[in-house]
């Protein structure tokens, strides 16, 4: 693996690869740095859409049963039972009772009517408020700009099952970075000289050239995409990455949610308990925040499903946090309290709690987090993330 | 070759050939109506008689049939993983063997535009089905007839969730309850057509719009009039539908999407993006879209007021080869011929073929989303899959019966084009193979 001294592209679209109704890509980019301190930050992109309705479930809203006839069904009560967890988020239930598992239920970013995946996606990942299109670096990169001494990479993730579900019942022979790419050192030399003189190619051809070598890469393990990554992660985490993000799909349910949901819920789920065991006792000094493009409508639509909406949840978790609350109110689910009659209204725009999590772990300055990282947003008072 | 000539070659076509011809404007146009190679692909018909009897299969199944069906099911699966292995042997044999690609690359380009797999639903590996019998015979013509033959596609029916679309006040919706499903509605204003200018009305309206059409496994895609949403349904500012409404409703509606400025712009836009650089000059997009418009959007058109104009011709290349692209420019190069392609076996197939395409981040019968693949330069261009394309490119030179000098080899690849640090790098390999191998690899071949 490359430790490029250069700071690379955080969270930017390059990691991307689009809209999660046709799932993940079979290799997922994890992009981690390093920074000062013990403090240890992860940021997980859930794509598609996250229906938070359905995550966490408002089940004593007296609206609720209504808009959801057949997506309301079982699930674990948190606390006073105002809201419940899906039936496959159950396993999270005892992070919430340790104090370890928080939601903000009604949350968004700033982009409002359109609904597209690719653009929603952008600004989640920019941090900025206008146009997608004007999306150049990812707000994670530009609050790295502001802790002297950090440094930026990206590792490749092979998500072996995945590839496998393309694939069918027939076992093929896999590419895998060490095993195949034997070259000589002329060629790398050679290879390595072109790649310099063309600065598309640099990074990405001088990181291949190395790939050969990786740790941990050669031989990537089997399990499901959400373990691997996190056991993955949670060593890069043990040693000297401080920040991470990584994104998980499958969220975007237009039909048949109350199957379809399930495995990227349980992805999630896994991904979190997993970078909790294997972090030990440094899960302590670690906070992860989950966050969505944007939420999907009130109503069940008529295939079982639900569509692009506004307000929805993001999920915190992590041994830091002042957890086992509900952050930031409920709008309620009348019509009248819907956005535009159709969908949650978000309280407050979810840029305030990854600015207020990134001032909590890294004393990074209010001044700097409302103008540079997050330009023009407004931090509002502290929800009080960490303990 | 002439500078024009090669630079034709790389940029708008799928590179160059030992024995090829030149790339200037008029072959480029003239390579257009080159007829597509019958019977190179497997049918979507096929997939669709092998879906229904699957379908039937399992009914008898759950029927308690005496007779076990296990067999025949893994019959048709086995038939359909075969076919989905030779598509993709014919698909890259097809691009070796095409004189200059233009073609080609239009229908990659369409196939993206219309992005659609069909994983997951009906059909099994019916992507090269669709593009070959939905997309292709429409390259050349007029947009609204392509646009209309990819919406009405099952595949694309499937992918984005029409067949489950139901009018709420139609006969069928009355009934049951069932309701509309926005998908295809939604991406048909936002990635077919429009791009932008268009708000979430709009989308709903061309949703209720949409119901009625739907495909079933007997005969494909069809116009049912049961779960199609009646009465006058207004978008922009004109009325469709009526009591009944009827498919030419939808057809009309289509055809009016296609003649809006934002598409003409949308669409200029993006196949200049796709051949020449990622910020176009506007001059020239503007001279396509003006095009387009004028000629009540006839695609021949759209493509030759592109080829037409200086700005299309700058001699630098700021685009990346796609890895089925780069895939077969390489195999073009290295004078590999399509009667070696066909006759690979299927382990081979998948080994030397779809394996590398899926490591390079384009895996056969795969899209990763409804907006298709990111087509920027910079979005092939990973590390991972830079590494799979250097392997790939290393295999393939150790492995031709003849490897050629690669100081010739320069020349070849690239025509006048290639830089003199890759001319110099060229000549230091250590073997022969590894040269070619290093100049498949390099930053100049990866470009177009």
């Amino acid at each position: 693996m490359r430790h490029d001294p250069t700071r690379r592209a955080f969270l930017t679209r390059a990691a991307a690869l689009g809209c999660s109704a046709a799932a993940s890509p079979f290799m997922t980019p994890i992009a981690m740095a390093s920074a000062p301190g013990e403090n240890r930050l992860v940021v997980i992109i859930l794509r598609g859409a996250l229906d938070g309705l359905d995550a966490l479930r408002p089940m004593g809203d007296p609206h609720f049963a209504a808009l959801r006839p057949s997506l309301s069904e079982g699930g674990t009560p948190l606390g006073d039972g105002f809201f419940a967890l899906h039936p496959e988020l159950s396993g999270l239930a005892p992070l919430w009772q340790s104090g370890e598992l928080a939601f903000v239920p009604a949350t968004s970013t700033p982009y409002r009517d359109k609904r597209s995946h690719f653009d929603g996606q952008d600004l989640l990942e920019a941090g900025i408020a206008g146009d997608a299109a004007l999306a150049r670096d990812g707000w994670l990169n530009r609050a790295l700009t502001l802790m002297p001494g950090s440094t930026a990479r990206t590792a490749f993730a092979l998500g072996r099952e995945r590839m496998l579900i393309l694939d069918g019942a027939a076992p093929i022979t896999h590419w895998q970075p060490g095993t195949k790419l034997e070259l000589g050192p002329q060629a790398r030399l050679l290879l390595d000289y072109l790649f310099i003189q063309d600065p598309l190619f640099t990074e990405a051809g001088l990181t291949a050239l190395e790939m050969g070598s990786a740790p941990g890469m050669a031989d990537a393990p089997r399990g499901p995409a959400g373990e691997v990554l996190a056991r993955y992660l949670a060593e890069q985490m043990r040693a000297e990455t401080r920040i991470a993000s990584l994104s998980l799909s499958g969220f975007d349910t237009h039909q048949s949610q109350k199957n379809r949901l399930r495995p990227a819920l349980r992805n999630l789920q896994t991904t979190l308990l997993t970078l909790r065991a294997e972090l030990g006792p440094l899960w302590a000094r670690t906070t992860v925040l989950a966050m969505t493009e944007f939420g999907r409508t009130a109503r069940e639509n008529g295939t079982g499903g639900t569509d692009h909406g506004t307000g929805g949840a993001m999920l915190l978790a992590g041994g830091a946090l002042n957890g086992g609350r509900m952050i930031g109110g409920w709008p309620g689910l009348s019509e009248a309290e819907l956005y535009a009659g159709r969908d949650l209204m978000p309280l407050r725009d979810v840029r305030a709690y990854a600015a207020w999590a990134l001032r909590d772990m890294f004393s990074l300055r209010a001044s700097d987090l409302g103008q540079l990282v997050f330009p023009g947003l407004d931090m509002g008072d502290t929800p009080g993330l960490l303990l | 070759m002439s500078r024009p000539a090669s630079l034709g070659m790389i940029r708008f076509g799928l590179g160059l050939r030992p024995e090829g011809r030149g790339g200037d404007g008029a072959a480029l146009m003239a390579d257009l109506d080159r007829a597509d190679p019958p019977g190179a692909i497997t049918p979507f018909a096929t997939r669709l008689d092998r879906a229904a009897s699957r379908a039937a299969l399992r009914r008898a199944q759950r029927e308690g049939s005496m007779v076990d069906t296990q067999d025949k099911r893994e019959a048709i699966n086995q038939a359909e993983a075969q076919d989905s292995l030779s598509d993709l042997r014919n698909t890259v044999a097809r691009g070796v063997a095409a004189p200059i690609g233009f073609r080609e690359r239009l229908a990659d380009f369409w196939a993206n535009h219309f992005s659609a797999d069909s994983r997951g639903g009906h059909f099994r590996f019916a992507r090269a089905g669709y593009i070959e019998d939905a997309l292709r015979p429409h390259l050349v013509g007029n947009f609204a007839t392509l646009l209309r033959a990819a919406v009405t596609h099952p595949v694309m029916q499937g992918y984005l969730n029409q067949n489950v679309s139901v009018g709420p006040f139609s006969l069928v919706g009355r009934r049951s309850g069932r309701g509309v499903n926005e998908n295809l509605a939604r991406e048909l204003l936002e990635l077919h057509t429009l791009g932008v200018g268009y708000s979430q009305a709009d989308v709903t309206q061309m949703a209720r719009l949409l119901t009625g059409m739907t495909f079933d496994l007997d005969q494909g895609y069809k116009f049912d009039p049961r779960i199609a949403e009646p009465g006058l349904i207004e978008i922009f500012g004109k009325r469709y539908g009526g009591r009944p409404v009827m498919e030419h409703h939808v057809f009309d509606a289509l055809d009016d999407l296609a003649l809006r400025p934002e598409t003409a712009a949308h669409l200029a836009g993006k196949l200049a993006r796709y051949f020449i650089s990622d910020s176009p000059d506007p001059q020239l997009v503007a001279h396509m879209q003006a095009s387009y418009l004028a000629s009540g959007g006839d695609l021949r058109v759209l493509y030759r007021a592109m080829l037409e104009h200086p700005a299309a011709w700058g001699p630098e290349l700021r685009k990346t080869r796609a890895p089925m692209h780069w895939m077969v420019a390489s195999l073009r190069a290295t004078g590999v011929t399509p009667d070696q392609i066909g006759a690979l076996s299927d382990r081979e197939t998948r080994r030397d073929l779809r394996a590398p395409l899926q490591a390079m981040g384009a895996a056969w019968e795969f899209v990763p989303s409804p907006a298709g693949y990111d087509d920027s330069a910079r979005a092939w261009i990973t590390a991972q899959a830079m590494a799979a394309r250097i392997t790939w490119a290393m295999g393939l030179a150790e492995r031709l019966p003849q490897t050629p000098d690669p100081r010739d080899f320069v020349t070849r690849a690239m025509g006048d084009m290639a830089s003199p640090q890759l001319a110099r790098a060229a000549g230091g390999a250590e073997t022969r193979g590894q040269g070619v191998g290093i100049i498949l690899s390099s930053p100049d071949f990866n470009r177009c």
